[in-house]
Order: structure tokens, then C-alpha cells, then sequence
């Protein structure tokens, strides 16, 4: 998904974050090209949320190494793209918004709950498409249309109390959107959504994409949400990368044994069609940060798990198979890769 | 709402009702009475004594003097002033400006201060900035009130003589200026005595919004610093603030009390001090039926205006 002549929108690098002497997150590399998206998908406590923070700069008080390269297209630095960890905060905050944006999980409480939706649409569009007035509120209806609102002239005179939990993420989405970023970080944006509603937001970021060409760092920890929007997985377990793979080559053949085991314990519809009623359970929980061994990090839960070399060395992200020039690599952190086979 | 209000209001003169029983009940069981000072006059008998005693009604048992004083008041005569025979209300009258200028002038001063100390307190969470605010509030918060006025008096008005000590104006010089001098002290000291008030309230307010998902959203999506402060927290944080000054306000009447002592000003604080030490029982009682009153009625205004400003609120 690489445009012609450029590289990737986010090339993240080394990517370490630590509160003191506690390391959440470290050695993160990857890649979100033109228009991908991109899902990175962990158990709760992996560094999901916190390397996404990390990359804008939303994480106060914490240590953060590495880097986090943003190629935008613009006047400054295109060619050598814009490091974002460790820019200062002037220079950080006009690059939110407007060439990235996050958006968070719970849609009741991600509005101003006092002001209304045309007030903080207009705010943004004020802030980074220099609208104000009639331009500005007719971009914010228009941007409102764009994300599904029926009613998007009656929705911009109401406060985000009047509306539902779906309505409510796609304002959240129209606001994310208004600056015309290259790249959207969403952490969670579905899950504290309804079935049906989760659909309709996934529906409306693929559409997004399609019509922008936005780029998308996807935060999940449900598999089905991932299969369903992801062009690429990246899998994280303890602060680490464990898989990163295309999403077709990930879901038809996971190849570290944790990603086989988070796949086994996803429910899905395939698996009551084929009768297999017994969801597969992965034993044990996530170290903390604090009870890391030197071995692999996963070895503890692992069924395949050796005591040489899985406990003793921390194995190294590597090809799984020789991929072919040009050709999207599948990458994964397992010693026994060959031993354990597809 | 309207139903709300009327309810409301309905429970307001309960209440009003019971205060002034309980109230009637408590200032004339305490010890002493408004006979005394004419018990010292030279050439006063009991007889003459028990003739005057009749003469204001006090020799009648307890719950007859209530219904006859409830009565009046409810057809609005307040009764007299056993001192001088002033109607009730006309000395409250007299006695309210100088207190609504001293609440005013010291709100002035503490309601600013209070938020700004407790919004960076709220923003600070955790450092060194919010322990210094935390500690000037706890400093402002147990000094006593007439402490911190003999201190400001001693230094400003005896050691540098800035401003004055007491009352309302300097005889002889009416102007604006010399009001205002008079006023600096005795505001001074209420409004930073209050400043803690304003800002624990704002600083519990504000800390909580600022944990909220949509201030991290709004930094998620550039929005300035400063602008999430000032048009995103503060409002947010400024609401609830309103139903605690309408039940703040009216304690200033009596909570100015120990300030008008201090600096001679003659609010309604000092009005009631001295009533209480003559036993002059309409004024007592009056002052009490009216700061009931007041409370009731403000955290009542406070409510509809909470309700006009917080659109969560409207229906």
C-alpha cells in the first residue's frame, strides 16, 4: 500500500517506553504504509495503548527512547519526515489533529459534555483548517454527513448527552478527521460499542480510508474487529513484538505459539458452524512488567515451551519464510519456529 | 421543573418554620434577659420590674410568645428593638449594606484567587506545585479570622499606617476613596480566610474533569494548552461551583461576623453580637428568620441558575 515515491506515513523504530525502572514497552519496529491499517492487537497490559500515546506525546511523566519518524507530505522535512518522539510540545501540538489523531475507546465521555457539536467542530476546523463562520460551519455539516449523522444540521446545535453511543464515536470520528490527517490512531474505538453499531463505525472507517487515503493504526484486542479491517497484524505480548505479518497470511496461519493461542481462544461464528464448541483457553496471565525473565516472555504460558533455548534466550524477530522482493514480510519471535511448523 | 421549584419551596417554609421555633426556643433559654439592664437602673423595684416584664409580653409562658410573635411576623411587622424601639427590619436594612459590601469586596478577592489556586492545583496533581497550594490553602484555612485581622491591623494600620483600622469612613471625610480604604482591611481578611473554600471545591471540580477522556481527546487532536484550560475545563469546572456559593453566600452575613467585630464594622454580624448581649430577642430573632430565609432562598436561585447554565441540565 505504498504510494508511489514515498515511504511509510509512520516508521517506528526501537520504540522503548518506561515509567522509572519499569519497562512497558521496548524494541517496537514497524511500519503503517500510505492508506494501510494497521492492527495492533495484545492483551490488556501489553503497551497497546501506551506506545500509541507515547508516539504524540500524550504520556507525561514517562521515559520514551527511539523513534517515531512521520512522513507527511509538506513543505518541511518531507524528505527526511518529521521525528516525533522527543519534539517538543510547540512543535508536537499542531501535528495533532492535523497530521495524526488518536481517538479513544469510550465514546460517552470522549465529547465536552457542556459544549455542543457544532461548537467543537468548529473549534478544530478553526484550529487546523483555518474555517471560521459560515465556511466553518458548513465544512462541519459536511464532515457530519461524511460520517453518517443523519441529521447533521439538527446534531450541531446538540450536546454529546443527546446522542447515542455510535452517533457519539462517529462525532468523535468527524472531529479526528476535520484536521485531514495522513494517519488515525484509534485505540479500542468499537469495543464499547453494541454488535451491530461496532460493524457500522469499522463500515465507516474502511470507507474513510477508501475516500482519503488515511492511514490507520487500528488498537484492538478482539481478533474478529482486527480480520475485519486490518491490512496488516501486529501482535504484541509484554511489551514486545511477538508477530507482524499480512493480515490473510496472520489469520490463515498464526505462527507464534501465542498467536495460536489468541486466535484458538477467540469465539467466532466459523467455529460454531463447525461444531467445535470448546473454545481453546490460554493458561496463566501476562507477566508484569517487573517479572520479565531473560527468556522469552510468552515461555511460562507456552505449550511448546523448551527450557533451551525458550527460557534462557529472548529469541529474536525473524522471517518466517523467505518472503519474495517486494513481497509483504511475516515476521515472528519464536526460537522453536521451524520445529513447530505451520 | 416548575414542579420541582414549587415543591421545593414548599419544604423551604417547613423549614423556615422550624428554625424559627427551635431558634425562639434556644435565645430565650439562654441565661440572662432583657430585663437586666433595666434591673440596674437606680430606683428600680421588682414590682416596676415585673410591670415591664408584663409590658413586653415576657411573662407569658413560652408558646403563647412564639404565636404571637410568628403571628406578627407573618403579617410583616417584625417587632421592635428593645433598645430603642427601631423597627426590626429598618435595623437590619441599616446594617445590611455595610455587610453585602464586605461579602462582595472579599468574594471579589477570594473567588478568583480560590479557582486559579485550585485549577493549578488540579493541573499539578502529583508535584511539588500542587503541595504549596495545597499547604497556602491549609495555612488559609486554619488561621483564625480575628488573628490574621489584628495581625493586618497591627501591620498596616498601626505599623505603616496604609490603611485604617475600623468603621465605615473617617468622620468628616464622606468620599469614595476613604470608604474604600476603610473597607481594604476588614476584605482583605475575610476574602483570603474564604480563599480555601473556592479553591478545595475547585481543585476536587477540576481534577476530576481533567482525568476525563474528552480533555485528553481535545490534546489528541491539537488542541492548545491553554484553550483546554480556559474554554474546556474551566466551565466544566466553574458549574458545580454555583449551588456551593449559593449555599457559601448567605453564611457570609454571620460568617463576617468575627471580621465586623475586629474592624468595628457595623454589617450585620456585629448588628447580632451586640442584640445577643442586650437579650434584645425581636432582633435576635429577626436576624435569625432572615439569614434562614436568605440561605433558603439563594441556594434556591443557585439551583435555577445551575440549571439554566449546565445544558446537562435542561430537559
Amino acid at each position: 500500500m505504498t504510494a508511489p515515491g514515498g515511504g511509510p506515513v509512520l516508521r517506528v523504530r526501537k520504540l522503548g517506553v518506561s515509567f522509572g525502572q519499569t519497562s512497558l514497552v521496548d524494541g517496537l519496529n514497524f511500519d503503517v504504509g500510505r492508506g494501510e491499517i494497521v492492527a495492533l492487537v495484545g492483551e490488556s497490559g501489553s503497551g497497546k495503548s501506551v506506545s500509541s500515546l507515547a508516539i504524540l506525546g500524550l504520556l507525561p511523566g514517562a521515559d520514551i527512547s527511539g523513534s517515531a519518524v512521520l512522513h507527511a507530505p509538506g513543505p518541511a522535512g518531507d524528505r527526511d519526515g518529521i521525528e516525533l518522539l522527543g519534539r517538543p510540545e510547540r512543535l508536537l501540538r499542531p501535528l495533532r489533529g492535523k497530521r495524526v489523531s488518536m481517538i479513544f475507546q469510550d465514546p460517552m465521555s470522549s465529547l465536552n459534555p457542556i459544549r455542543t457539536i457544532g461548537a467543537q467542530l468548529r473549534e478544530i476546523l478553526a484550529l487546523h483548517a483555518g474555517l471560521d463562520g459560515r465556511a466553518a460551519e458548513r465544512r462541519a455539516v459536511d464532515l457530519l454527513a461524511q460520517v453518517g449523522i443523519v441529521d447533521p444540521q439538527g446534531c450541531m446545535r446538540l450536546i454529546p448527552q443527546r446522542l447515542s453511543g455510535g452517533m457519539r464515536q462517529r462525532v468523535v470520528i468527524a472531529l479526528a478527521i476535520a484536521g485531514g490527517p495522513d494517519l488515525l490512531i484509534a485505540d479500542e474505538p468499537t469495543t464499547a460499542l453494541d454488535v451491530t453499531i461496532q460493524a457500522q463505525v469499522l463500515r465507516l472507517l474502511l470507507d474513510l480510508r477508501a475516500d482519503m487515503g488515511m492511514a490507520m493504526v487500528f488498537i484492538t484486542h478482539n481478533l474478529a474487529v482486527a480480520s475485519a479491517i486490518a491490512d496488516r497484524v501486529v501482535v504484541l505480548y509484554a511489551g514486545q513484538i511477538v508477530e507482524d505479518a499480512p493480515a490473510a497470511a496472520f489469520f490463515a496461519a498464526p505462527r507464534m505459539p501465542y498467536s495460536r493461542g489468541l486466535l484458538a481462544a477467540a469465539p467466532g461464528l466459523d467455529r460454531i458452524a463447525s461444531g467445535a464448541r470448546r473454545l481453546g483457553t490460554l493458561p496463566g496471565q501476562v507477566p508484569p512488567p517487573d517479572e520479565r525473565g531473560a527468556g522469552c516472555r510468552f515461555a511460562p504460558r507456552c505449550a511448546w515451551m523448551m527450557p533451551d533455548p525458550c527460557a534462557r534466550r529472548m529469541p529474536a524477530l525473524e522471517h518466517v519464510a523467505p518472503a519474495g522482493p517486494g513481497g509483504p514480510p511475516h515476521l515472528a519471535r519464536c526460537a522453536r519456529l521451524e520445529e513447530i511448523g505451520e | 421543573m416548575t414542579g420541582f421549584l414549587l415543591q421545593k419551596l414548599g419544604v423551604n417554609c417547613l423549614l423556615l418554620v422550624l428554625v424559627s421555633m427551635v431558634g425562639f426556643v434556644l435565645v430565650h433559654a439562654t441565661p440572662g434577659g432583657p430585663l437586666a439592664q433595666f434591673a440596674l437602673s437606680p430606683g428600680m423595684t421588682s414590682a416596676r420590674l415585673a410591670e415591664i416584664a408584663h409590658g413586653m409580653g415576657l411573662d407569658r409562658p413560652l408558646w403563647q410568645q412564639y404565636l404571637h410573635w410568628s403571628a406578627r411576623l407573618a403579617t410583616g411587622d417584625w417587632g421592635r428593638s428593645y433598645r430603642d424601639q427601631t423597627p426590626v427590619l429598618t435595623m437590619i436594612w441599616l446594617h445590611l449594606g455595610a455587610t453585602a459590601q464586605l461579602g462582595l469586596a472579599s468574594l471579589i478577592l477570594s473567588f478568583p484567587l480560590g479557582v486559579a489556586l485550585g485549577i493549578v492545583a488540579a493541573l499539578r496533581a502529583g508535584t511539588r506545585t500542587e503541595h504549596l497550594a495545597s499547604l497556602l490553602s491549609v495555612v488559609l484555612l486554619s488561621l483564625p479570622t480575628f488573628w490574621l485581622g489584628l495581625v493586618f491591623i497591627y501591620v498596616f494600620s498601626v505599623r505603616l499606617g496604609w490603611f485604617p483600622a475600623g468603621n465605615l469612613t473617617t468622620p468628616g471625610h464622606g468620599a469614595f476613596m476613604d470608604h474604600l480604604r476603610h473597607l481594604a482591611l476588614p476584605s482583605l481578611t475575610l476574602g483570603l480566610v474564604s480563599v480555601p473554600l473556592w479553591s478545595s471545591y475547585t481543585q476536587a471540580f477540576a481534577g476530576d474533569i481533567w482525568r476525563q477522556d474528552h480533555i485528553r481527546t481535545a490534546r489528541a487532536l491539537g488542541v492548545p494548552a491553554w484553550r483546554i484550560v480556559v474554554l474546556h475545563l474551566l466551565p466544566e469546572a466553574l458549574l458545580p461551583l454555583i449551588p456551593v456559593a449559593g449555599v457559601y453566600l448567605p453564611t457570609l452575613l454571620s460568617g463576617a461576623l468575627v471580621t465586623e467585630t475586629v474592624f468595628t464594622w457595623p454589617g450585620i454580624g456585629r448588628l447580632l453580637l451586640d442584640s445577643l448581649q442586650y437579650r434584645d430577642y425581636p432582633v435576635v430573632m429577626g436576624l435569625l428568620v432572615f439569614s434562614a430565609a436568605l440561605v433558603l432562598l439563594c441556594s434556591l436561585v443557585a439551583e435555577i441558575l445551575h440549571h439554566l447554565c449546565d445544558p446537562r441540565l435542561r430537559g
